[in-house]
């Protein structure tokens, strides 16, 4: 079994604390890595702007329920 | 060792136009049941549900939710195969209904807790087949269900809190005892049912403090490492000794709020272990018997994926930011934060001050739907004794009373936002992302999910259902369908699937000596037969 990009997400926290350090220069692996972490976040923000409603009081409203286990 | 397992999954609904309210919700979800009635194969439960010719099945439970039951599954990578068939299946009819009644007039998330204010929880309910004694099997497994969630935690906020409190696990509030007999209020770490839905001795470890999960790096370690610590629990390994905690619901609420994973509880030994060394207690005695007869074929796998789990939440949430449901959201949500002029370090702050105005409101018999927050924090506040008591509060955390209502508008989204993580149908955020390749959670041999919709699993008894339910769907008004059972009542038969690990299929003759009957039909489903002798069936 293969866990799809774990290495990329093992890879930059491991050098996380080191990204002032000269050898972050642009170009550089820690810069690609750099790139995706804010690829994600920009991905992710992108999803959640169009994702909401606009009014997220009612949508909380109707998705209120009084059962489950 | 062959052993079996599945999951059943809660969905929430969302209604719009003319099923908006509450109460026009549960009409709307027969209408849907219709539909799914008339686009699948399926033969009737002895409820209003339907067994489907994948051998899974399908209903809407108390509470008025859709549910899902996998068939039962040999392996990790089934079970999380068939959830998602079941995704699929449920996303598929939901666009068919919404063609008919407009965009979004049902939409259906996986998500385990409600933000409107009721207090309810979505349960994602886990079974393992077993021979061990419950009561002993308790105290084996419950270090590890505490300490699980820093892998398996769906990550949200604390829904019975007025501000917003991140949580590795949102369905650990609503979590009252150790064990509990309960699934709706009272719930346990450790459910006593033991309904095992089989002969021969066997029972079922039947789970409710899990939750539901979008990553299937997630959803495969929880089962994987549960089933093996109920395999060696059951063997006579013994974990209690060494990490038998000695307050189960502090040390799991630890874990829950801290997420660095580092937050740590007092064991039995008067020791102090967080939950990854729990975790890694739990592993390494599953890797010391990873030879033995008791472990299934697929266990050096799972340890090794356990491993490495371990070794990546050593690291932090930032090495599992893209892998796991609880880190996903909480990259995303502290992003949201600062993207709206929130540092989230202000969040706990902010909490504090409106959960105190809200008590004061509530003490002094103020609804505070009916006043706004400016006239709360305002110079002719009902409650400003507490509102001068906070400044000073505000003042030394750098905020002002100005920020609330900013704090009340990030509340509300990100409170939707967690809810819309795991919509189904495509547009949920999770889904998304997913899709556009900058997550790390997929496992390789979680495929051929369409096939799952509509073959069962190749082991055991859900095979035979799901193939009696494929040949019978077209003459299904003579035919009931149970986990241990198919029932032709046209000709007085039952097909025993008692056994759940069977693979013969055998027609037993319902007329045959009552005694003789009995003895074979194991002890829950007497009921059903007496419906079926004295003619009171279900119709629906």
């Amino acid at each position: 079994m293969r866990f799809l990009q774990r290495d990329r997400d093992e890879r930059e926290a491991q050098q996380q604390p080191q990204q002032q350090t000269p050898e972050a220069a642009p170009g550089s692996n820690l810069n690609e890595l750099r790139l995706a972490g804010e690829e994600f976040l920009a991905a992710g923000f992108d999803a959640i702007s169009k994702s909401l409603s606009g009014d997220s009081e009612a949508f909380l409203a109707s998705t209120k329920q009084q059962g489950g286990q | 060792m062959e052993r079996l397992m599945g999951v059943e999954t809660e969905y929430a609904v969302n209604a719009q136009g003319q099923y908006d309210a509450e109460s026009n919700r549960e009409q709307q979800l027969w209408l849907f049941m219709d539909l799914a009635r008339r686009e699948q194969p399926y033969l009737r439960d002895f409820g209003p549900g339907m067994f489907l010719e994948n051998g899974a099945r399908f209903y809407v439970d108390c509470g008025s939710h859709p549910e899902f039951s996998t068939p039962e599954c040999a392996d990790p990578w089934e079970v999380v195969r068939y959830i998602l068939a079941g995704e699929e299946m449920l996303s598929g009819l939901a666009a068919k209904f919404n063609a008919g009644e407009g965009e979004d007039a049902l939409t259906f998330f996986k998500c385990n807790v409600d933000y409107s204010g009721a207090g309810t929880t979505w349960g994602c309910h886990e079974s393992y087949l077993h021979r061990m004694n419950p009561e002993k099997l308790s105290a084996e497994i419950i270090p590890h269900l505490v300490s699980r969630i820093i892998y398996t935690g769906a990550g949200g906020f604390d829904s019975l809190s007025s501000g917003l409190s991140f949580t590795l696990s949102p369905r650990v509030p609503h979590l009252g005892k150790v064990v509990s007999e309960h699934s709706t209020h009272e719930r346990g770490l450790f459910h006593t049912k033991d309904e095992s839905l089989s002969s021969g001795g066997f029972h079922r470890l039947h789970l409710i403090c899990g939750e539901s999960l979008c990553s299937q790096t997630a959803m495969w370690l929880k089962v994987a490492t549960t089933a093996l610590v109920v395999a060696m629990a059951e063997a006579g390994v013994r974990f209690s000794e060494v990490v038998g905690l000695r307050a189960p619901l502090t040390a799991l609420k630890g874990f829950a709020f801290n997420t660095e994973c580092k937050a740590e509880a007092l064991v039995v030994n008067g020791k102090w272990m967080t939950a990854i060394e729990i975790q890694r207690f739990y592993l390494e005695r599953a890797e010391k018997h990873l030879r033995a007869s008791f472990m299934p074929a697929w266990a050096k796998e799972a340890c090794r994926e356990w491993r490495l789990m371990l070794e990546r939440l050593d690291k932090g949430p930032e090495a599992v930011k893209t892998t796991l449901d609880w880190a996903i959201k909480l990259a995303l949500y502290k992003d949201y934060a600062r993207r709206q002029g929130f540092d989230w370090q202000q969040l706990p702050h902010w909490t504090y001050v409106h959960n105190s105005l809200r008590s004061a409101l509530q003490i002094a018999n103020y609804d505070e739907k009916s006043i706004s927050i400016e006239s709360v924090v305002g110079p002719g506040s009902p409650i400003l004794y507490e509102v001068e008591r906070l400044e000073p509060y505000l003042r030394k955390h750098g905020l002002s009373w100005g920020g609330l209502s900013q704090f009340l508008q990030l509340r509300r989204q990100l409170l939707e936002i967690d809810t819309r993580f795991g919509q189904l149908g495509g547009k949920g955020i999770f889904a998304e992302l997913s899709r556009q390749g900058v997550l790390a959670h997929e496992i390789e041999g979680i495929d051929d999910i369409s096939a799952a919709m509509k073959r069962p699993p190749a082991a055991g008894r859900a095979r035979l259902r799901g193939q009696t339910v494929k040949r019978f769907a077209y003459d299904r008004e003579n035919y009931e369908c149970d986990w241990q059972g198919v029932w032709d009542r046209r000709n007085g038969l039952v097909l025993d699937l008692s056994d759940p690990f069977t693979n013969v299929e055998k027609w037993l003759r319902l007329d045959d000596k009552k005694e003789d009957r009995y003895a074979i039909i194991p002890d829950g489903l007497r009921e059903r037969i007496r419906y079926l002798e004295e003619g009171r069936y279900y119709y629906y």
